[in-house]
């Protein structure tokens, strides 16, 4: 185990070779990077974040500056006490309101990071854009092809029909 | 100087490296050019469907056949959603028990999905009409002012929409409906403003809106209930069944 270190700041490297100096209270807001530093102790090189490109890891970095207070919550938390309700609270809306592109690389970079929260924010937002739509709107939403033959159209459709005969 | 620390540097940064991509790595697959809900790792996909209710998980399972095949594979994550009912009668009429169907829905979230909802039961009831995949064409307004100005502070699990449903008997190819989703409320005080509403109308028919009845809450027969009826006089009529949640806002689409 190395020795605790007491360093402010650290070094992250997003995979597109920029160097970010952040505070180390922030960056470990990633469960990843606060292992590693416990253990590995002082880190004065920069730390490659392999999947993640610099607009994104600074959008995340965005994101752990604003909650960086936030109560970090228990390892073994259980699940359903963070996933209650699809409210996101209305700086994270804001922090949200990108192209859809990015809001899956923030989902993927948050994963990569091991950030629940930024994580769960993410997944929400994609929840709220699918919730009340159609099949065919969310196929636009996300580029999908109906890729279903006639015959299981009618079946979906015979599926949902039998509804109508309680 | 500098140049003889370089390669502890490389060394200590290739340790890093491999600590980040072996030790603490996530099941992420190799990145592809451009990310799309599709190509998103399953387990994040998972992640998200968790966020979502029984219904919404139906809709997303009629849009391909790949997440049709991933929703169905997970009862669990269905089983825990919000609004879903496991099946247990006997009707197998075009259906396997196993395939998420609406039969599986048992309570709807918000007043969007209510409408939806509302279409796809009405849609099947006259089907060779109409199939599952177009809508007709639906707008929601933002609450009523003059109608959420005198509701009670109390009173928090309501909703007013307004509905556009395409109509082919319409003149101009489509007629309006109001529809109004509530609980709790004072009947009277709803019949009255109905009445208000309907009476400061001046062109074409009085629409044939009913003061909302109070339905049992049972399978498929949601807490609320409305007739919606045509403006164009069609005869077109259509019930919504909906439990409106408090909280939940009606937004434009």
């Amino acid at each position: 185990m190395a020795t605790p270190s007491t360093q402010a700041t650290v070094k992250l490297q997003s995979n597109d070779n920029v160097v970010i100096e952040v505070e180390r209270a922030i960056a470990e807001r990633s469960v990843l990077i606060k292992n590693m530093l416990e253990d590995c102790g002082e880190v004065t090189d920069a730390i490659p974040i392999s999947n993640v490109n610099e607009s994104i890891l600074r959008k995340v970095i965005e994101w752990c500056e604003h909650h960086k207070n936030d109560p970090v919550a228990a390892e073994n938390e259980n699940d359903d006490s963070r996933k209650k309700t699809t409210d996101i609270d209305e700086w994270d809306q804001k922090f949200m309101n990108v192209d859809q592109e990015m809001l899956f690389e923030i989902i993927l970079a948050a994963n990569f990071l091991d950030i629940k929260p930024l994580l769960d924010t993410g997944c929400k937002t994609v929840a709220n854009m699918i919730k009340g739509k159609s099949p065919e709107e969310i196929r636009k939403l996300f580029n999908i092809q109906n890729d279903f033959t006639p015959e299981e159209e009618e079946q979906i459709r015979r599926e949902n029909e039998w509804a109508e005969d309680r | 100087m500098q140049r003889g620390l370089q390669p502890r540097i490389y060394f200590y940064r290739n340790v890093i490296s491999e600590i980040i991509n072996t030790s603490y790595t996530m099941s992420r697959q190799a990145e592809p050019a451009t990310v799309s809900f599709l190509s998103l790792p399953t387990e994040l996909r998972l992640c998200i469907f968790e966020e979502c209710t029984a219904f919404t998980l139906l809709r997303v399972s009629q849009t391909c056949t790949t997440l049709r095949a991933e929703l169905n594979s997970l009862p669990s994550l269905l089983a825990q959603s919000y609004g879903y009912t496991p099946y247990t009668g006997t009707c197998t009429k075009g259906n396997e028990k196993s395939i998420l169907t609406i039969a599986n829905i048992s309570k709807i979230l918000t007043p969007i999905e209510a409408i939806q909802y509302a279409i796809l039961t009405y849609k099947t009831k006259i089907s060779g009409l109409h199939n599952i995949w177009s809508i007709p064409q639906l707008r929601l307004s933002p609450k009523c002012s003059r109608f959420d100005n005198t509701l009670c502070s109390n009173c928090v699990d309501s909703s007013w929409i307004k509905v556009t449903y395409g109509c082919p008997s319409h003149p101009k190819g489509q007629c309006t409906a109001r529809c109004l989703s509530y609980t709790g409320r004072d009947v009277d005080f709803m019949r009255k403003w109905e009445n208000a509403t309907s009476s400061s109308s001046t062109t074409g028919p009085q629409p044939g809106l009913q003061v909302p009845v109070l339905k049992g809450v049972g399978r498929n027969k949601l807490i609320t209930g409305l007739d919606i009826a045509c403006w164009c006089d069609s005869g077109l009529t259509e019930k919504i069944y909906a439990q409106v949640l408090a909280g939940e806002k009606v937004v434009l689409i």
